[in-house]
């Protein structure tokens, strides 16, 4: 696989400056900051319980930051928005989990359509058609009537991308998108993820999938005990990182991968 | 002794009367019990720790004492502080008051059961706690919640027998009336067990129809 063409704006679409998130005594997150260019692809990796998740989280405020600031797309997220427009400002995110959690009792067309009729206003008509663009997207335009645990974990996580997409999303966040599917899965994945980034999609990707993070990430941040220790242009971190953290741990992965 | 139930047509109205009644208390404290249990159990998932622990204290003391002191409360104490109830009303009151915390906790396993992944999903595409609650987690309780629910829902009926003692003339009661009066017991007894049993019948098959219903939602596949 070889480098995946994609055009990078100058304008700032994801801010996070002087994040702090601790749980109880455990600092996830100290003093993070860092900012996404329109169009980029961020790879986040390091440890696990390092704060890659935890970052994830922060910037869509499903577990408010402690202190600091997220602004995306020019505009501030957080709790003073008020519950209504932090709930807006969230739908402008799109997040992929690592379980997929999809909705089991809905089928993968109720799954699409569900958010984008109650937060966007959308008539049932015009989601169902954009989720069926979706689907043939990523491929799955023939399961739109299964329920979910009918579906490989490959194509769950396809559907819950295009759940996500399904919102008309600034920017997408992925939280180990492959890390629970079996090995000859995760290429389906990467390839819808790939899609994206080279129509333009703004991702930031939790990953431990260095062969991807070469392939599309602009840039690579890595994670030490809540910290950034080192970030910088994909190839240069690659091939030349600097700080001993990163160096071990990008030497375990490059060797497992 | 010979069984003689030649007797029986002349006394079957009161019966039925009794049965009746049975089925109206019944029926009053799943409708008026379900809805607080839920209530409750969602309470039980706050945030404040005094609410979680006010609740689970009235949990034990409204599981762990008799139902028919529940009931004697109801009758005979809370007029003292002004709340004076007819018999049937007042079982009503006492027994959906305890049944509520019975169903409570089976509603507290179904949404226990519901992984966490959902609530995040839900809240990451921007849906509303309300929304969110309703279309995506409560039906998904469902598989763990029916079957501890119903099988307390046909604990209810024969629970019923209880409000005898606070003068609901309920079936257990009616047929003791009867009884009484034409020196029948075997016989008025053996018919208001044939009546029981037939209505735990019922609920028997809506509770069979239940399980089967949750075990293939469990399964994930299509409803």
């Amino acid at each position: 696989m070889t480098h995946v063409p994609h055009h990078v704006e100058e304008r700032l679409m994801v801010q996070a400056i002087n994040l702090k998130k601790t749980y109880g005594t455990y600092v996830a997150l100290e003093d993070v900051s860092l900012s996404v260019r329109k169009g980029e692809v961020l790879a986040i990796v390091g440890g696990s319980g390092s704060g890659k998740s935890t970052l994830l989280r922060c910037l869509n405020f499903l577990d408010p930051p402690d202190s600091g600031e997220v602004i995306v797309d020019g505009r501030q997220m957080g709790a003073a928005l008020g519950e209504r427009a932090l709930r807006r400002r969230r739908a402008d995110i799109g997040m992929v989990f690592q379980q997929f959690n999809l909705f089991p009792h809905f089928t993968v067309l109720q799954n699409l359509i569900e958010a984008p009729m109650a937060v966007r206003g959308l008539s049932r008509k015009e989601a169902t058609a954009r989720a069926r663009d979706l689907l043939a997207q990523v491929g799955l335009a023939d399961k739109e009537a299964r329920f979910p645990s009918e579906l490989s974990g490959g194509q769950q996580q396809r559907v819950a991308i295009a759940r996500a997409l399904a919102m008309e999303p600034q920017v997408m966040l992925f939280d180990e998108p492959t890390s629970a599917l079996d090995p000859e899965l995760v290429e389906e994945v990467l390839n819808v993820m790939r899609n994206l980034a080279a129509q333009g999609m703004t991702m930031l990707v939790v990953t431990h999938e260095m062969q991807f993070a070469r392939d599309v990430a602009d840039r690579i941040v890595v994670f030490d005990q809540g910290r950034i220790v080192e970030q910088g242009p994909t190839a240069e971190v690659l091939r030349n990182p600097q700080h001993p953290r990163s160096q071990a741990f990008l030497k375990r992965l490059l060797r497992t991968s | 002794m010979e069984l003689d139930f030649s007797g029986v047509p002349t006394v079957w109205p009161a019966l039925l009367r009794g049965a009746l009644v049975t089925l109206q208390l019944t029926v009053a404290v799943l409708l008026i019990a379900t809805p607080i249990g839920c209530v409750l159990a969602l309470l039980r998932n706050a945030r404040s720790a005094p609410v979680r622990g006010i609740l689970m204290t009235l949990s034990w003391i409204f599981r762990g004492i008799p139902p028919l002191l529940i009931l004697f409360f109801a009758f005979f104490a809370l007029p003292l502080i002004g709340l004076k109830l007819n018999p049937l009303p007042s079982a009503i009151v006492a027994m959906s008051s305890y049944m509520a915390f019975y169903f409570a906790e089976a509603f507290t396993a179904g949404l226990n059961s519901v992984p966490a992944g959902q609530w995040q999903a839900a809240r990451a595409l921007g849906l509303s706690p309300t929304r969110t609650l309703i279309r995506v987690i409560l039906p998904q309780t469902i598989p763990a919640a029916l079957p501890p629910y119903i099988s307390h829902a046909t604990e209810i009926l024969k629970g019923t027998a209880l409000a005898a003692a606070v003068a609901v003339p309920e079936l257990a009661s009616a047929a003791k009336r009867v009884f009484v009066v034409t020196y029948r017991p075997l016989e008025i007894l053996i018919v208001a067990a044939a009546i029981y049993a037939v209505l735990d019948a019922i609920l028997l098959i809506l509770q069979m129809a239940g399980e089967r219903w949750a075990a293939r939602r469990r399964r994930g596949g299509r409803t």
